[in-house]
């Protein structure tokens, strides 16, 4: 009957505006945090490794960093990370200063090659260098993620011990992710077409080893730890000496920790 | 009207939450499970040692001690398995000179306390002979200052080092000792 | 590449068809509003083109999944847009918005082509009578009742879908406005910018279409119409040129440490494409021209012919617009201290032969659909009325009722 069913059509109409309305009012509510994946009961723990009891954070001490490259190329062989194209869950960048005022940049295959092949940058040939130092860079798994708060089905996720990683059968491919994250720090995977960063090298550190780019430093500028043990070497670093992150003021709360950062290095 | 709105808006909710999402398969419950169960292809130290306990113990008792086996031998899990069940492994080192200059050739990037050499004109090559670092320098125990390994054989040995043009010449008093081997009055500590 | 990049900055990620997609969107945004003005604000002279935008917006909006769904790295995993959406992500928010969208859609259209369906379904034989019949959805006659739902449910739809169709280019504009990482795209001015730009489109798409479509066909263009919407293009013109003046006059001034890569952006890397399409061919010849012609007293047919190249450099501006916030944004390098660069391939997924075609599907969409209920030949309604004659007496409330008379309040003699 047209009566029916054009109430029909009326309700259906109003009910699935409305169903809009607190869908989008819904999402629009922000936390300040990236929610950490549920501590479901037995889910979470793995040979004896409970998330829930750990808060991972690193340090990188970049006036100790000599830009010898191995931890980009440890990164690689330990992730299997495609060599070719440019993909990078770590680099490292040279920051030269020139008497007049300017800085270069570089960063020649993310440092893999370390920067012998490159002593100095193309731009600053012939110039005075003033002051010159390497900085390495990694996800920072920040506490308040913005790639997590734009991924459109929730397939990339904060775990219960701080690591943000990405669920590569729920990855569209649609990149948003990698728009959003202010560090440079995603990719998308060539093969899989999936997007893909840098995990703290979450299989190692659940089975109480450390990143892949923290062993192969040869000079201690990487540092990695629990925050929840106050006697680990990020907890006394954290608590005794003056730290900053990166690009502070988009509240992303990184969990990557810098001494003697030079204001330069966005 | 409201209540109905807010019951479908509810029911969109409900029906889009994660508790649908278990239902369908897709949680992240098996995620992290994942990422955790991935391999470890960087062994360092540790499981070197089981096969190689000398050079090992060695080298994290020398200036090299922050240097991972993996960083200069490459990922060392696939090597491990197959020396594990018997195979033959061999784990191919990239040319030692370009090893030893990513992180040894002087830049002005690198701390000044940080030990470097200008790759050009250190060990330069002596009479048609390209020094490789490891002509003097043992990677494994490369000390500091350097303890120059010295097991050589004979008097063209020592003047790739010794010749007059070379890095230490010998002094103006061997003049006149064109001919002679050299082992005949210097007899170098032998270093492994 | 200039400067230095992020090494996974190398390649840009968003490419042509992300271009396409807000553009796509914008024109359906743009043609449902003109069809709302006149069934929602009764402007009459805008009669000529109400259907016919309607079945403009229904064509694009067909079609706008299409470069999205092309573009993700997994498309036969984009059906978890609807069933496991993140709520924090603007872009979750596609899915639903855009099914709901559809929906509006089609049910307004059904409801005002339903006389066409119904008459052609008696009258029509063969394969097309098939299809008239299956979409009368077997209500084969109209009663009085029926018609006077028809209308209400019009302007209801009508009314629903301007706050619905903000919604569908709003949440485009805030996907880009809510990226901090990206100084040239976060901004919250970003939906107004999007949905007016995308009204500015709709319009000048509907102009050329028209002019295009009547000529085709060797029928008469209505000039009033034309000179209305060119009225209405230079009222939606000025308002999103003012939008975006002050949001780039805001950046220049306040001048943060982002201003200085965004500026070299708008100088060095695009200025073509922002200076000389999207602001001078795009805005502000069309600017000067709509706005003389709306000054001056009309001259139909010269009028309308450079109304009709008004609307044409809008389209393309508003296209370099698009450009220019996707692709330039992303040429920004989040180091702040460099820019990459991006030249569409031609073929491939993702290249100008795959966007030309999905350029051209909306149109062949349209063309179809117009054979079945073209909305210049409406047998079921004579000229100036909303509803047919009734065949019955004529009930008290409609002849009291004016607006369904047709002898309505004429919003030019105002």
């Amino acid at each position: 009957m047209p009566l029916s069913r054009r109430r029909f059509v009326k309700l259906g109409a109003h009910a699935a505006f409305g169903g809009l309305l607190v869908y989008t009012l819904r999402g629009v509510v922000m936390p300040q945090s990236t929610p950490r994946a549920a501590d479901a009961e037995g889910n979470s723990a793995y040979d004896g490794y409970r998330p829930e009891d750990h808060d991972w954070a690193f340090v990188i001490d970049t006036m100790k960093c000599i830009g010898c490259g191995r931890c980009a190329r440890a990164c690689k062989q330990e992730n299997n990370v495609p060599w070719e194209p440019q993909c990078n869950r770590t680099w490292v960048e040279r920051y030269s200063f020139t008497g007049d005022g300017e800085v270069t940049v570089d960063s020649p295959a993310g440092g893999i090659n370390g920067f012998a092949d490159e002593p100095l940058p193309e731009e600053v040939r012939g110039k005075k260098i003033t002051k010159s130092f390497f900085v390495p860079k990694l996800c920072n798994q920040c506490d308040n993620s913005p790639c997590v708060q734009v991924c459109p089905v929730a397939a990339t996720y904060k775990t219960a011990d701080g690591i943000v990683l990405i669920n590569r059968g729920k990855c569209i491919g649609c990149r948003y992710c990698i728009q959003a994250c202010p560090y440079g720090m995603r990719y998308l995977l060539p093969d899989e077409r999936v997007a893909d960063k840098c995990t703290w090298c979450y299989h190692r550190i659940t089975r109480g080893r450390l990143p892949a780019c923290v062993e192969a430093c040869p000079v201690g500028a990487r540092k990695f730890g629990d925050l929840r043990d106050p006697e680990s070497t990020v907890s006394k670093i954290l608590a005794e000496r003056n730290v900053s992150v990166l690009k502070p003021e988009m509240g992303t709360k990184p969990q990557a920790y810098y001494l003697e950062l030079d204001g330069a290095v966005i | 009207m409201v209540a109905l709105l807010a019951g479908v808006g509810l029911f969109m909710r409900t029906v889009t939450a994660s508790v649908s999402v278990e239902v369908i398969g897709l949680t992240h419950e098996d995620n992290p499970r994942w990422w955790a169960e991935r391999p470890v292809n960087n062994q360092s130290s540790g499981a070197c040692a089981e096969c190689h306990e000398a050079t090992t113990k060695a080298t994290t008792a020398s200036a090299h001690a922050g240097v991972n086996c993996d960083s200069c031998h490459g990922a060392a899990r696939e090597h491990i398995d197959l020396a594990r069940s018997g195979q033959k492994a061999p784990l191919p080192l990239a040319d030692a000179r370009d090893l030893c200059i990513t992180c040894h050739a002087g830049l002005d990037s690198r701390p000044a306390d940080f030990p470097q050499v200008d790759p050009v004109t250190h060990g330069a090559p002596a009479a048609g002979v390209t020094a490789s670092c490891t002509s003097c320098h043992n990677p494994h125990d490369p000390g500091f200052p350097p303890v120059i390994k010295h097991t050589l054989e004979g008097r063209s040995d020592c003047l790739a080092c010794h010749g007059p043009d070379q890095w230490q010449p010998v002094p103006p008093s061997h003049a006149d000792r064109t001919g002679d081997s050299c082992l005949r009055c210097h007899n170098p500590r032998k270093v492994s | 590449m200039n400067g230095y990049v992020f090494p996974n900055e190398v390649e840009i990620q968003w490419s042509l068809l992300i271009v396409l997609y807000p553009f796509i969107t914008g024109l359906v945004a743009g043609a449902f509003v003109v069809s709302s003005l006149y069934h929602v604000f009764n402007i009459k002279s805008l009669k000529p083109v109400a259907s016919f935008s309607l079945l403009m917006a229904l064509s694009f909006m067909l079609v706008a999944p299409l470069p999205l769904l092309a573009h993700l790295g997994r498309p036969e995993r984009g059906i978890l847009i609807f069933l496991t959406p993140n709520f924090t992500s603007a872009m979750a928010g596609f899915g639903y918005i855009w099914m709901f969208y559809l929906i509006l859609l089609l049910a307004e259209t059904w409801l005002v082509f339903r006389p066409d369906i119904t008459h052609y379904a008696r009258t029509t034989g063969g394969f097309k009578g098939f299809v008239y019949r299956a979409l009368t959805l077997g209500m084969t006659e109209m009663s009085e009742e029926d018609h006077h739902f028809r209308e209400k449910m019009i302007k209801v739809l009508a009314a629903v879908g301007i706050p619905a169709a903000a919604l569908l280019h709003g949440y485009v504009g805030f996907l880009f406005g809510a990226i901090k990482a990206n100084p040239w795209w976060s901004t919250p001015l970003m939906p107004v910018i999007f949905l007016l730009s995308a009204i500015v489109s709709g319009i000048a798409l509907l102009i050329v279409m028209y002019v295009v479509v009547m000529k085709l066909l060797g029928r008469p263009i209505d000039h009033a119409c034309i000179s209305a919407l060119g009225k209405f293009l230079l009222a939606f013109l000025v308002i999103d040129l003012t939008v975006e003046g002050l949001e780039i006059l805001s950046m220049a001034y306040e001048s943060e440490e982002s201003w200085e890569v965004v500026s070299k952006l708008i100088v060095e890397r695009i200025p073509v494409t922002y200076f000389g399409v999207q602001l001078l061919l795009g805005s502000l010849i069309p600017l000067v021209v709509l706005g003389a012609l709306a000054a001056q007293a009309r001259r139909e047919g010269a009028a309308s012919l450079l109304i009709f190249a008004a609307a044409m450099l809008v389209i393309i501006g508003v296209f370099a617009m698009r450009w220019n916030v996707v692709i330039g944004g992303q040429m920004i390098s989040k180091s702040m201290r460099g820019f990459t660069s991006y030249t569409p391939p031609l073929g491939g997924r993702e290249g100008v032969l795959a966007a030309s075609v999905l350029m051209m599907l909306p149109f062949y969409i349209f063309s179809v659909i117009v054979s079945f209920v073209p909305p210049w030949e409406r047998p079921a309604i004579d000229e100036g009325e909303l509803s047919p004659e009734p065949t019955e007496a004529v009930p008290a409330w409609e002849a009291a009722d004016s607006r369904v008379r047709g002898s309505a309040w004429d919003w030019e003699r105002q």
